[in-house]
């Protein structure tokens, strides 16, 4: 039975709500709550204990800009897991979620949608007076897509930001071992992901010219 | 081969359509003009001289020189967009009608961006609600009147680049105008950025007739060039080096358009060949997004970079 020591992680979201943010404390403790615009999508790496095992994290930081959705594609291929972004503030974040959960399933061909780890995070929680959406509508909308975890997070005062990227690994890797169960690929990406790659890369990537697609996928980048 | 340079720019003289860029035109070499004296850069910005009696070539050369002390570097550029015909044929009302305009979507966008845009120079930290932030200004008065594509990022750093050196609001969204709709660089901001798309092929076309080796090492660490680039591309550098340096990248990108990016960009790669070779898979990424960009800012001349 595989133990799967890597995961690699996505975070999607609408432009603002703070995933880099989130993203640059959970992995060193310190926010400073003015991140630059990310454009394309960036990674930042994490070791962590799980369930006494010890695992490396891959955490990919996207755009949330729509008009760059498919630049993000190609690192959406691997992804063990998913968080999916909105600012509490923001209602209109919140409406977007769909969209990202759509995109990551078309573009990632995560397997069985109903049983992947994604995460749903309400961010900015140190802003709740300008709170325009309640816990009890988030949860609500997380029942609806196949009972997703909540949690309700402050990147700037580093809330729930540990447990929610916790959840995340323990998911994955308890999704990861039940896959191996029925002796899936070893890697969730698989195949789909790599066709997506090539997609993108014939429009001009470092594969243009065939070479890239031929090499065996494993998924990951690293 | 000298035959090939002067093909190339001779192809650059005929038309600035981005689009008829070929990997030709991304050769290093030529000849070097002489550049502009003072007497000269004073008759162009006072008019006396049109912009077309200078070659291409003594504008570049003068450029990668840097201006002479005394040149005003905004006055300069709003020559170099060429917009002056384009201002009069519009309404001279223009611009106040498109900051009147409502457009909530676009408004929202662009507000979330502006306070994170060169922070450093704390140059466009005022309410934008109540009408004084000029980047805020600018960027919806330019996507109101290209709606279609829109506020995308990275237009947040070229308007703001040009506002640091031109101030005034109209003469930046002209620019605006030129840059990003005449001389349609709006299509790397437009849906899968096709401008991009085909910005990577040209350079992955150059790579493959001047550095097979370093291309292949690229394609066997199974890199995506849009995840490597596409950061210099849609903020024009300005994301990933310091202002001073970003500012003499961004006046090359006014007189020659893209190639004035892929260029630099081929300059760092070829320059950090060796470090490039010995990389691979995430560490590559990394290095080819920040890490090299940082060193050879530290390590060239700005007239290296920027010369060819």
């Amino acid at each position: 039975m595989s133990k799967k020591q890597f995961l690699k992680m996505v975070i999607l979201g609408d432009s603002g709500v703070g995933k880099t943010t989130l993203l640059q404390q959970y992995v060193t403790q310190k926010a400073t709550g003015n991140s630059k615009p990310t454009i394309g999508a960036d990674f930042q790496k994490k070791e962590v204990m799980v369930d006494n095992q010890q695992v490396n994290l891959q955490i990919w930081d996207t755009a949330g800009q729509e008009k760059f959705q498919s630049l993000g594609y190609a690192f959406y291929r691997g992804a063990d897991s998913c968080a999916l972004v909105f600012d509490i503030t923001n209602h209109k974040s919140f409406e977007n979620l769909a969209m990202w959960k759509k995109g990551f399933i078309e573009n990632a061909s995560p397997g069985d949608v109903n049983t992947y780890p994604f995460v749903v995070i309400g961010n900015k929680l140190d802003k709740e007076v300008n709170r325009q959406v309640t816990s009890q509508e988030a949860r609500q909308w997380c029942k609806d897509n196949g009972d997703i975890p909540y949690y309700e997070t402050s990147a700037l005062e580093n809330i729930s930001v540990d447990s929610a990227f916790l959840e995340m690994a323990k998911t994955a890797l308890k999704r990861g071992t039940q896959n191996a169960l029925f002796s899936l690929p070893e890697s969730i990406g698989g195949a789909g992901g790599a066709i997506k790659l090539n997609n993108f890369e014939d429009r001009g990537g470092a594969g243009a010219k065939g070479g890239a697609g031929k090499k065996k996928k494993n998924g990951t980048c690293c | 081969m000298k035959q090939e340079i002067l093909a190339g720019a001779a192809r650059r003289k005929q038309s600035e359509e981005p689009s008829q860029t070929t990997s030709e035109d991304l050769l290093f070499d030529g000849p070097k003009p002489e550049v502009l004296s003072l007497e000269e850069w004073a008759l162009l910005i006072s008019g006396e001289r049109p912009l077309a009696s200078f070659s291409k070539d003594r504008l570049r050369q003068s450029i990668v020189k840097g201006l002479p002390q005394g040149v005003n570097r905004g006055q300069v550029w709003c020559l170099l967009c060429d917009y002056e015909q384009d201002r009069i044929n519009h309404n001279q009302e223009l611009y106040q009608k498109l900051l009147d305009m409502e457009n909530h979507s676009q408004e929202y966008l662009i507000s979330k961006d502006i306070y994170r845009t060169l922070p450093d120079t704390k140059l466009f930290l005022s309410d934008y609600k109540q009408g004084g932030n000029t980047l805020f200004n600018v960027l919806k008065a330019y996507t109101c009147y290209d709606n279609s594509v829109g506020y995308v990022q990275g237009m947040n750093y070229l308007a703001a680049i040009l506002l640091i050196e031109i101030q005034e609001e109209i003469k930046v969204f002209w620019c605006l105008f030129a840059l990003l709709f005449k001389r349609n660089w709006r299509m790397i901001y437009d849906i899968n950025t096709p401008k991009l798309m085909n910005l990577l092929s040209l350079i992955n076309d150059r790579l493959s007739k001047d550095d097979p080796a370093l291309l292949n090492h690229l394609k066997e660490q199974d890199l995506s060039l849009g995840a490597a680039f596409s950061p210099i591309f849609i903020t024009l550098f300005i994301y990933q080096v310091p202002i001073p340096i970003a500012t003499r990248i961004f006046e090359c990108f006014i007189l020659d358009g893209e190639i004035a990016l892929i260029r630099v960009l081929l300059r760092m790669l070829y320059c950090k060949r060796d470090r490039i070779l010995e990389l691979k898979e995430c560490e590559l990424l990394t290095y080819l997004r920040s890490g090299m960009i940082v060193e050879c800012v530290q390590e060239m001349e700005i007239e290296e970079l920027i010369s060819y």
